[in-house]
């Protein structure tokens, strides 16, 4: 009995396996990229009522793809850049890469043995991003930190892309699973070991690579930060969200920990994992046991929350919508099924967008459309106004759902 | 009547473990064991390898309650087995021999106080335990992001270590999330002997023996087999899971030791017709020459030709009439 326990068990192990689906819609002049399930690059035409372009796509058909992509793509002028890894146990490989808006050709790639899960971030011809353990450590990649680290920020200088070089790393204690976000010639990030970090890119700011503050959260961070009027807000998986003061921090430099001037932490009864939004001076946010808040972004201060039962875990960064009255309600995408809307101001639940799965990538808005990736790979292009479906298509595939 | 209410209570527990395991094993097996073994790992060092050894031998040994009723059932059972066999030899070629058959096992069962669930209900019972702890490992080391956002909704807040989650996952060298195969040396071929050594050892130790050749032979087959195939299949689980396995094994053989004898694995428990009649007697049936007219040599029966139902009667009288002798007694 137990042996046959353990073949069932064996059956089962697929625990290991990245899915993906959780890359947000991006616009960008006339398309829509998408970073699909299976590690492939497609995009929509809204010259074409917003159809799938079949003439163009990475990897191309037939070739490989890359695994899984979890970040949402970047474009940046006429590139999209973005990363993708597949696992075979844990034996980890990712693709960082850049390719043609114009053609869909590959520009560049950059492999490691390794995980990336969150998006690239572009300062220049620096991408920037998060990894996991190196599993196999290249003499070439070099920087300030010890070999065999449990993570690392990547600073890839993509200036000549035929030949894409680390400029730097930074070494973490754990690994970067969020998304870099660039301001003002520093990155910040966090890591798994719960440590927000502010490195700097060069210039003014100090040495490339150099880390100027750091920050004990009390739980892992994966969430991107939100940076807006000096402050950078993010959540960890220890039930708080914080605010914190860059021109404090700043100032107290590396290896302290002081309370910034205008700080403060919100404590939730869920792990936060969305990046915030704010609007209007509210910052909303979400946690992965479906609670959705409200809050003043200057004091912490909760205007409103829905009840946690009613939409599911909350990953992806919620978007204002346009009401057919011309009044504003916020969207919030969830791993169950429908994408929840709440009034702005009271948060009392409006009509929401019916899908067929749930939704753990960021929503799209983008001239009165909403685009929701579902966790099924599936794309849908809704009215925001009225909510009603306008097209559904594989992401894969391009074929209708 | 008091095994009655057992056979029953067993049922209800079953039947109430199985729905549990399917409509809410997150709530009822899972989140305990994914906050027990995060808690562990914050007592123990932050080492979830200790963690998966810790919580996988208390958990057997708090099974060990169900352990001793699989291996009393088990012992009744081989008990009876001479009986079995020469009760089926007596209808073999009887017109209504396969309902006959059935009626006199359930007959001899019962006059026994074996119950064929009091084998598999243990059994049963530990199915979702097994399962639970397997998926508990996996769900407290999550190796995608998908599993860390799933952690989310077991872990309990005011679990003390809930803020060191996600976990780290090495252990004496290994990563207990990745695959055997790909540990280092000498885990990744070390890992699967000793769990096939194991398995085999817990198999060899908890065997029943059977009076029936082709079965004993089966057995024999699967005692060597079973380890070997589970061998060849640890390549290509995750180490956290081998490590598992390889500690349940050894602590469920030592439970076995404890409680029957380390004769087993030398293969002298079941075997001999002195150890089947003591472990007859232990298990309360009375085995004898007299109620059944026939012998035992070395595990085999031979019949004399008394008709088995009459022995059960008399056994059954015999049983009534122990009570009322204490009760006369006491006056």
């Amino acid at each position: 009995m137990f042996s046959a326990s353990l073949f069932i068990l064996a059956a089962c192990i697929g625990d290991l396996d990245p899915d993906g689906g959780w890359a947000a819609p991006v616009v960008s002049g006339d398309h829509v990229y998408l970073g699909a399930k299976d590690g492939r690059v497609t995009r929509l035409d809204l010259n074409d009522n917003g159809r799938y372009d079949a003439a163009w796509g990475f990897p191309a058909p037939g070739v490989d793809t890359l695994g899984p992509i979890y970040g949402t793509p970047r474009v940046d002028d006429d590139r999209v850049l973005g990363a993708a890894y597949d696992c075979d146990g844990l034996d980890c490989s990712a693709t960082v890469f850049g390719v043609s808006t114009e053609t869909g050709q590959e520009l560049w790639r950059f492999e490691r043995q390794t995980q990336v899960v969150g998006a690239v971030a572009i300062a220049g011809d620096i991408v920037l991003f998060g990894t996991a353990q190196i599993d196999d450590e290249f003499d070439n990649d070099p920087g300030p930190g010890l070999p065999g680290a449990d993570g690392y920020l990547y600073a890839l200088d993509i200036s000549n892309p035929a030949t894409p070089t680390v400029s730097w790393r930074f070494a973490t204690t754990d690994s970067v699973w969020g998304t870099p976000v660039v301001s003002d010639e520093v990155v910040y990030f966090g890591d798994l070991d719960g440590v927000f970090h502010a490195v700097s890119l060069g210039g003014e700011s100090g040495n490339a690579g150099d880390e100027l503050w750091r920050f004990h959260a009390e739980g892992a961070i994966v969430a991107a930060p939100l940076i807006l009027n000096g402050k950078i807000y993010f959540g960890d998986l220890s039930d708080n969200f914080y605010a914190l003061d860059i021109e404090t921090r700043e100032a107290a430099g590396p290896g302290s920990n002081p309370p910034g001037t205008g700080e403060w932490s919100f404590t939730s009864d869920g792990w936060f994992w969305a990046t915030p939004l704010v609007y209007e001076n509210t910052l909303f946010v979400g946690t992965l046991n479906g609670k959705f808040y409200a809050l003043n972004p200057d004091t912490g201060a909760e205007i409103w929350a829905n009840p946690g039962e009613v939409i599911g875990q909350i990953v992806g960064r919620a978007a204002v919508i346009t009401e057919r009255n011309g009044g504003d309600a916020v969207a919030v995408p969830s791993g169950k099924d429908n994408i929840a809307v709440f009034n702005l101001t009271n948060g009392n639940e409006l009509n929401g967008f019916a899908t067929d799965g749930g939704v753990k990538a960021s929503l799209l808005v983008d001239d009165g459309f909403l685009y929701a990736h579902t966790t099924d790979d599936q794309v849908i292009k809704f009215n925001t106004a009225d909510r009603n479906r306008l097209s559904c298509i594989e992401a894969e595939t391009g074929a209708a759902c | 009547m008091s095994a009655f209410f057992s056979r029953r209570m067993m049922i209800i527990i079953g039947v109430a473990v199985i729905a549990i395991a399917v409509f809410k094993f997150d709530l009822f097996v899972i989140g305990p064991m994914v906050n027990s073994l995060v808690f562990l790992d914050k007592i123990l060092f932050s080492n979830f390898g200790l963690a998966i050894i810790f919580f996988t031998v208390t958990v057997r040994l708090l099974m060990i309650p169900l352990t001793i009723m699989q291996t009393r059932n088990m012992r009744k059972m081989s008990a009876l087995q001479p009986r079995m066999k020469a009760m089926q030899a007596r209808y073999k070629d009887h017109p209504d021999g396969r309902r006959i058959q059935s009626a006199e096992t359930m007959k001899m069962y019962k006059s026994a106080g074996v119950s064929p669930i009091g084998c598999l209900g243990p059994m049963v019972l530990q199915m979702p335990i097994w399962f639970g702890l397997y998926r508990a490992i996996f769900r407290a080391v999550p190796a995608t992001p998908e599993g860390t956002a799933n952690l989310s909704t077991v872990i309990y807040a005011w679990n003390p270590a809930a803020s060191d989650v996600p976990l780290g996952s090495m252990f004496i060298g290994m990563d207990l999330v990745d695959l055997v195969q790909n540990a280092p040396a000498p885990f990744n071929f070390a890992l699967p002997i000793l769990v096939g050594a194991s398995m085999w050892a817990q198999q060899k130790i908890s065997a029943m023996p059977s009076m029936d050749e082709r079965s004993a032979q089966t057995n024999q087959m699967m005692l060597w087999l079973m380890p070997i195939m589970f061998g060849f299949f640890t390549f290509q689980f995750p180490a956290g899971l081998a490590v598992y396995i390889l500690f349940s094994n050894l602590i469920g053989v030592a439970i076995t030791a404890v409680i029957s004898g380390p004769g087993a694995l030398l293969g002298t428990r079941f075997g001999t017709s002195a150890a089947t009649a003591a472990a007859a007697v232990e298990a309360g049936v009375a085995v004898t020459e007299d109620e059944d007219k026939g012998e035992i040599i070395d595990g085999t029966a031979t019949v004399l030709g008394e008709d088995s139902r009459r022995s059960d009667r008399q056994r059954a009288r015999s049983a009534r009439r122990k009570p009322r002798r204490r009760r006369s007694r006491r006056r």
